[in-house]
């Protein structure tokens, strides 16, 4: 005899996972938090900031090459990396 | 009453094969090649014998595809009851491990006597086991251990993997735990755990993917390393020499961004510079949700691999 017993019976509504966080930063539809879900889905990409973060800190490398960079970067991300520290393009020296 | 919180969550029982049990070991990167198709088959062979689960969320005591005794379950629940506060995650919010993943699926948690849950995570569909995962979770130093997740064949490349990672963030997000282990490199994972922001967890496990990534670099071909030069205007080589040179462990992740343009073609392999050289590594990795970078990191791929499935709490 199994001591464990049904979640739910026919006909039963299933128990749902219930959100934890406050009742207005979950869109109903999609579950994302607002934080991430809107906010950051209407600023422009959104989905690279991961990139620029890494671009970052490589730039502060002692003795990084911009050039190196941008091979691993891209040229696009590179330039807001270098804008984010104050830098212009070419601002790092480079062989 | 109290007890009703965990008969709440508990579901009805479904078969799932013994075989989801044992490390897949068919398709361990040390049993050769030749040897994948008997190892399988012998895996499958003794593992064949159907146990039944209960969906939801259960507790275990011995082993996790046995149900417990009743004595077994009222000690489970007296030190759950011990462990967790008030204001706790409750045995329904654990279901959050389960948000958007196919059914039936079990979690299947043990409490331990020091603040400890190991907890699998079984997943099916229709057509039977899609995932198993198992972990572990230290409550007093906030601290997970993920031992395994395996995606089985048609639950592949469709983000359940993903998915059943970003849940378990949700819910270490409410038990404080910020700081996620696991190995890296049991198959391909030396080339994906990277990607949800994991790194070497410390300079000297880096250093040991170093030198795996410099065989891997003299693999790549000549005419691969004329497009990347012409592309960025530096050369492979010296690109990745000057990443190796560096001694923090997150350069992992420069890795794995390498030609973002994707104009290397590896014979047209369809595989990523990055994924190809990091192929084979083998490493200590450690999440660290409390690390900006890598918590972004984890964010962008996740939202990229399940765009409009994050589980509540994210």
């Amino acid at each position: 005899m199994s001591a464990f017993k049904p979640l739910h019976k026919p006909g039963q509504a299933k128990p749902q996972v219930k959100s934890w966080g406050p009742a207005d930063a979950v869109d109903e539809e999609t579950h994302l938090t607002k934080d991430i879900g809107e906010l950051d889905r209407d600023h422009p990409g959104w989905d690279r900031r991961s990139k620029v973060l890494a671009a970052r800190r490589l730039l502060k490398e002692p003795g990084m090459e911009e050039a190196v960079v941008r091979g691993i970067y891209g040229k696009a991300i590179v330039e807001e990396a270098l804008a984010a520290e104050g830098l212009p393009a070419g601002g790092l020296a480079s062989s | 009453m109290e007890d009703r919180i965990f008969e709440m969550v508990q579901g009805d029982l479904f078969r799932t094969p013994l075989w989801l049990w044992t490390l897949p070991l068919g398709e361990h990167r040390f049993v050769p090649s030749w040897g994948k198709g008997t190892v399988t088959w012998l895996t499958q062979k003794v593992g064949a014998t159907e146990v039944k689960l209960p969906s939801g969320f259960s507790f275990w005591s011995s082993w996790s595809f046995a149900v417990c005794t009743a004595k077994e379950e009222r000690s489970q629940r007296d030190l759950w009851r011990a462990l967790m506060r008030e204001d706790s995650p409750t045995p329904l919010d654990w279901l959050v491990l389960l948000f958007n993943v196919p059914e039936p699926c079990a979690l299947r948690v043990r409490v331990g006597k020091h603040g400890t849950i190991d907890y699998r995570l079984i997943v099916h569909d229709s057509d039977g086991p899609l995932a198993h995962a198992s972990r572990e979770v230290s409550l007093p130093h906030g601290q997970a251990e993920h031992h395994l997740l395996t995606i089985i064949g048609q639950g592949r490349g469709k983000g359940l993997g993903a998915q059943i990672v970003a849940n378990a963030i949700a819910l270490y997000r409410r038990l404080s735990v910020s700081e996620l282990y696991l190995t890296a490199g049991l198959s391909a994972g030396g080339a994906v755990w990277g990607k949800f922001g994991y790194r070497p967890v410390d300079p000297m496990a880096w250093r040991g993917v170093k030198r795996t990534v410099r065989r891997r670099l003299a693999a790549v071909g000549a005419n691969d390393r004329a497009a990347y030069r012409l592309r960025y205007g530096v050369s492979l080589e010296k690109t990745v020499a000057a990443l190796l040179r560096l001694s923090d462990p997150r350069t992992l992740w420069d890795i794995l961004d390498l030609d973002p343009d994707k104009v290397v073609q590896l014979g047209g392999s369809g595989r990523g510079l990055g994924g190809f050289l990091l192929q084979g590594t083998r490493w200590r990795a450690i999440l660290d949700l409390q690390d900006p970078e890598a918590e972004r990191r984890l964010r962008d791929y996740v939202e990229t691999k399940i765009p409009g499935s994050l589980p509540p709490g994210w």
